[in-house]
């Protein structure tokens, strides 16, 4: 039986007073792929924002567990240690930080434990040459004057060096060119294994050629509507979330 | 003494909002007159004890700082830039009892086409109150590049300024970067004459103003030539009762065509006692100019905030780093690792010392 990591029930969360996620149950246990779908507006990206506990998200009701340890109270930074990661869709440009201090910073607040200073920028270097992010941007700032491709590329590097347990994917793979997304699609290929699980929320099918997908949800007006197989992203990039309603 | 009408806006506004102006009060009458010039001479540079050459270039701070530092100044330096040099110019002073006062009247001519950096630097090494006051005023003469930084870490009892005049000729480019960390009081007056057709003016000028810390700034940037350009971009925090004035102005006198003038500032305000003033002022005469003035008030961004702990760190420990890396590109400018560090070092301190407040 495969052990649980990540379980939602029921969560309701709502923005400046807007409710966005009416009632939200989603289980993922450890080894698993989840993708979400959904259209523009259903709440996926406050499904992410809300499982990391971003201060605008307020959770009306439910609960978020993880590892069997009820987090929804938990700041960021606790539940980041627990071993949960965010690709942002749009990530944060900072200036003053270069990338390599960060990726320092951050894996040590994650692990908390000195940090190997060789082996660590060994180990970054060896990423960032199987991501194509040229070797120059771990001294710049981070994401400042990044491509949006570029900006992804250095979340996607992030997640390898934090190894997180689980990572979320807030739509990775927008603004990629083909190229770009087979080596995102890679990159999280690497990542993935029988102890950590991922959940990708997605417009695009095309990050998900190069991974095996265990669930695929179609999150509709704050609530996962149907739970299939793979087969269902072959079916909405065909038909499109109304076919589906139809097809209802 | 006092020394009035310091740092005067050259538009005045109304008098109630106390922004036209300052005055620097308990100034001491008299300096000890050593000259404490601790600058050795390298190929391409003169130095001499004759600073009289340049009076006709305006300062920021105005004639009253100047007259005050004429009269008592114990460092006098004039510098004459023949041939570019790759070593900064170091000027260090770490003032302590035995040296409590350097008042300093420089002035810095480079020849046409040539190139040189100064680095000026005031710290503390004991906590008696100290006094630093100096004058600076810099002739780039056409296609020359002087690069100016100043670096304040002095303790927060103290006195200081800086005041620079500033004339670039032709395609002349100057640099100043400032970091002011230090003093109970901090002033610092900048006048830039772009009188040189595509002449350019750089300023980076970052301040942490902490517990009664009152820093007061004037820059000004005269546009005269076409083509020209200035870019100020102020960078600060405020913390405790903290006081800060900035006066920023861009002037595009008529014939100044083409000319390009960009101030921007953002302020971090960690307290509801600090008091944050602010005027930026474009002035035209000149129809074919492009003025540009932003700015950013407040707190912390908190999808920054977000963005940093969702990696793992603590919210003090994000805001920590947010704060000091404001003061990063800034620091980088110093060409000299051991005053980087002691920067960085004094910054990490003062940061630590107000964390309450974040």
């Amino acid at each position: 039986m495969k052990s649980g990591l990540l379980n939602i029930s029921d969560l309701k969360v709502s923005v400046e007073g807007n409710n966005i996620l009416k009632g939200l149950n989603l289980t993922i246990n450890k080894g698993e792929t989840h993708v979400i779908l959904g259209p523009n507006g259903a709440g996926k990206s406050t499904l992410a924002y809300s499982v990391l506990g971003h201060p605008d998200y307020q959770v009306d009701g439910g609960k978020i567990v993880f590892e069997g340890e009820d987090i929804t109270d938990e700041s960021t930074d606790k539940r980041a240690k627990k071993g949960i990661f965010l690709s942002f869709q749009n990530p944060e440009e900072i200036n003053g930080i270069t990338m390599v201090n960060f990726l320092k910073t951050a894996k040590k607040a994650v692990s908390d434990k000195p940090l190997p200073v060789l082996k660590f920028h060994k180990e970054m270097n060896q990423k960032m040459d199987a991501l194509s992010i040229n070797p120059d941007y771990a001294e710049r700032y981070i994401n400042v004057g990044f491509s949006g491709g570029e900006k992804k590329k250095a979340e996607i590097l992030q997640m390898l060096m934090l190894n997180p347990k689980l990572a979320i994917l807030d739509e990775t793979d927008s603004g990629l060119d083909v190229d770009a997304v087979k080596i995102v699609s890679l990159g999280v290929k690497e990542y993935k294994n029988e102890e950590n699980a991922l959940l990708i929320i997605t417009h695009n099918a095309r990050i998900l050629d190069e991974l095996d997908v265990d669930y695929v949800h179609i999150l509709e007006n704050g609530k996962i509507v149907r739970t299939a197989g793979r087969e269902l992203v072959d079916f909405i990039s065909k038909n499109g979330f109304t076919a589906l309603e139809n097809q209802e | 003494m006092n020394i009035e009408n310091v740092n005067r806006l050259p538009a005045i506004t109304w008098r109630h909002l106390k922004i036209n102006d300052t005055i620097i009060e308990n100034l001491p009458e008299s300096i000890e007159k050593n000259n404490f010039s601790t600058f050795s001479s390298v190929s391409g540079i003169t130095c001499t004890d004759q600073v009289n050459t340049l009076s006709a270039i305006e300062t920021g701070m105005g004639k009253a700082a100047e007259d005050y530092v004429t009269a008592n100044a114990n460092v006098v330096n004039h510098f004459q830039i023949t041939q570019s040099t790759k070593d900064p110019v170091f000027l260090s002073y770490s003032m302590s009892n035995k040296l409590s006062a350097v008042v300093s009247s420089q002035e810095i001519v480079t020849e046409a086409g040539t190139e040189v950096s100064f680095l000026f630097d005031y710290n503390s090494c004991d906590d008696s109150s100290v006094f630093h006051a100096g004058t600076t005023k810099i002739h780039a003469k056409s296609g020359s590049l002087v690069k100016l930084i100043y670096v304040q870490t002095l303790n927060d009892i103290s006195l200081s300024w800086e005041n620079l005049g500033i004339q670039l000729d032709d395609d002349a480019r100057v640099e100043v970067t400032q970091i002011l960390l230090g003093s109970k009081r901090a002033l610092s007056g900048i006048k830039a004459k772009l009188a040189g057709n595509k002449s350019n003016f750089k300023l980076n000028c970052v301040y942490f103003g902490t517990e009664e810390q009152n820093i007061d700034l004037n820059f000004v940037s005269d546009h005269f030539g076409c083509d020209t350009n200035t870019d100020i971009v102020v960078e600060g925090a405020l913390a405790g009762s903290a006081v800060k004035t900035l006066r920023s102005t861009v002037d595009f006198k008529s014939g100044a065509k083409r000319s390009v003038g960009r101030e921007s500032e953002d302020v971090l305000l960690f307290s509801p006692t600090v008091r944050n003033r602010t005027v930026p002022l474009i002035l035209c005469a000149e129809e074919d100019v492009e003025g540009q003035h932003a700015a950013s008030v407040g707190k912390i961004d908190h999808d920054k905030l977000f963005y940093l702990q969702s990696r793992g760190l603590s919210e003090l420990d994000a805001k920590k780093l947010l704060l000091e890396a404001k003061f990063s590109s800034a620091v980088e400018q110093i060409p000299n690792e051991d005053i980087q560090n002691r920067v960085r070092a004094y910054l990490e301190r003062s940061v630590d010392a107000n964390a309450d407040n974040f």
